[in-house]
């Protein structure tokens, strides 16, 4: 393929870096983050206990 | 026609003095020398197919979606025995966490927790089980008849799976593009896009074509391949088809047989190039051609009050069913079995599922069951 996008040594390696921290990031940092949405949006402000719980407390 | 000259000048033919003569708005498109011509022949098309009265034919993903996300089990199969627990938080906004727990079950891992959160314009769902694998999906609405998707899959010793989508559905058609693995960290443009368009042609009939480019690594060639679809929707049947280049055809028809009994029928055929990326490399090594493969599945789906039964038998020799039954408003118990006579393997799968409802109690207070708001993920 003829077409390059002429990025540098230095910026791919940074940008790969970067991937993989988003990655990482993605991996573990998701499932809090639309458990906080969801806490945010709910009008009853469950604690951590009762969303992570399968009971019905 | 010539009309006499002592005419023109009728009072009748002037507007009153007073009258307010409307100046249509007119911009500068519209009125440029050679742009006008086009605009106005855009505008006569538009009028032409507003006149046509056709609707939004569906995304191009869903175009057997009534045969093969409806009626088969493929969705819905499951082994082993599993438990699923489901707790609403909040009802508006949406949001619900669940728990699976699987014993048995080939493919699923033994605990697994999600959670969805959704509004009017924003879908976030995330799930994490217990083997460390994560998969997430964020849609959000941005614009009146657009939507962005995206979607990561991630498991230890995996590579990472993602994919962006754009939905724009017009009122006479649907467009999506997807990009897969997108990358340009080899310094040039690798993943796989995938652009598809879905026209309505008349009322019942819309016509598709989808073109996809994929380029996997930078030192590998890219790849392009254009397939095409056609859908007809008549009243309590539709049909639809795809063909792809690489030489897979796919047929399916859906009927609506009474008022709760739904039958789809499919048939895949696969020859040339797909059937050579089928066969095992020893066969090719003997230089045997790999012979046209087809694969017709028939299914059933009938709905009752509390209940739903699917069935589905295929020409490779497999029987399955699955069971959902709602024993109380919020506890449904699932069934599943398969049979697939050509290995004489069987798949049996029993479940359960009990759904918590968010603010309001499932119970009334003399005891008897509330009836439960349907919670379900918006799609």
């Amino acid at each position: 393929m003829a077409f390059s996008l002429g990025l540098s040594e230095e910026t791919r390696e940074r940008l790969a870096r970067l991937w993989d921290l988003s990655r990482i990031a993605i991996h573990y940092g998701w499932v809090p983050f639309v458990l906080y949405l969801g806490w945010r949006g709910s009008a009853s402000k469950p604690n951590l206990f009762r969303i992570l719980s399968p009971f019905p407390v | 026609m010539s009309v006499p000259i002592a005419q023109l000048g009728a009072p009748g033919s002037l507007p009153a003095p007073d009258a307010v003569i409307e100046v249509p708005q007119r911009s500068w498109y519209e009125t440029a020398p050679v742009l006008s011509h086009i605009s106005a022949a855009y505008e006569a098309v538009a009028a032409r197919r507003k006149a046509l009265g056709l609707t939004n034919p569906g995304s191009a993903e869903n175009i057997n979606k009534e045969v093969a996300k409806d009626v088969f089990l493929k969705n819905n199969m499951f082994t082993g025995l599993r438990a699923e627990l489901a707790k609403g938080l909040s009802i508006m906004p949406s949001f619900q966490t669940t728990h699976i727990f699987s014993i048995g079950g080939a493919g699923f891992p033994p605990y697994q927790f999600g959670t969805y959160y959704a509004t009017d314009d924003v879908f976030a769902q995330a799930g994490i089980s217990s083997d460390g694998s994560m998969n997430g999906r964020f849609n959000f609405r941005n614009g009146p008849n657009m939507i962005f998707k995206s979607a990561a899959q991630a498991a230890p010793g995996q590579p990472f799976m993602m994919q962006l989508e754009q939905d724009v559905a017009g009122p006479d058609f649907s467009l999506n593009f997807k990009a897969l693995y997108p990358s340009i960290l080899d310094n040039t443009l690798t993943g796989v896009f995938v652009g598809s368009m879905l026209q309505s042609v008349t009322p019942k009939l819309s016509l598709g074509l989808e073109t996809m480019w994929s380029k996997m690594a930078a030192a590998q060639p890219a790849d392009a391949a254009v397939s095409y679809m056609g859908r007809y929707v008549s009243g309590d049947w539709i049909a639809s088809a795809q063909i792809q280049p690489q030489g897979i055809l796919q047929a399916s028809f859906w009927r609506k047989v009474a008022e709760r009994v739904e039958a789809g029928v499919e048939c895949q055929i696969t020859a040339g190039a797909a059937a050579m990326r089928n066969a095992s490399p020893e066969m090719l090594m003997m230089g045997a051609i790999p012979a046209t493969e087809g694969v017709t599945t028939l299914g059933a789906r009938y709905e009752f009050k509390t209940s739903m039964y699917r069935a589905q038998v295929d020409s490779t020799g497999k029987v399955a069913c699955t069971l959902d039954r709602r024993v109380l408003p919020n506890v449904m118990l699932q069934f599943a079995g398969e049979i697939d006579h050509a290995t004489t393997a069987c798949k049996v799968g029993v479940g359960i599922q009990v759904e918590y409802g968010g603010e309001e109690p499932p119970f009334g207070e003399d005891g008897t069951p509330l009836e439960l708001k349907q919670i379900s993920p918006p799609v």
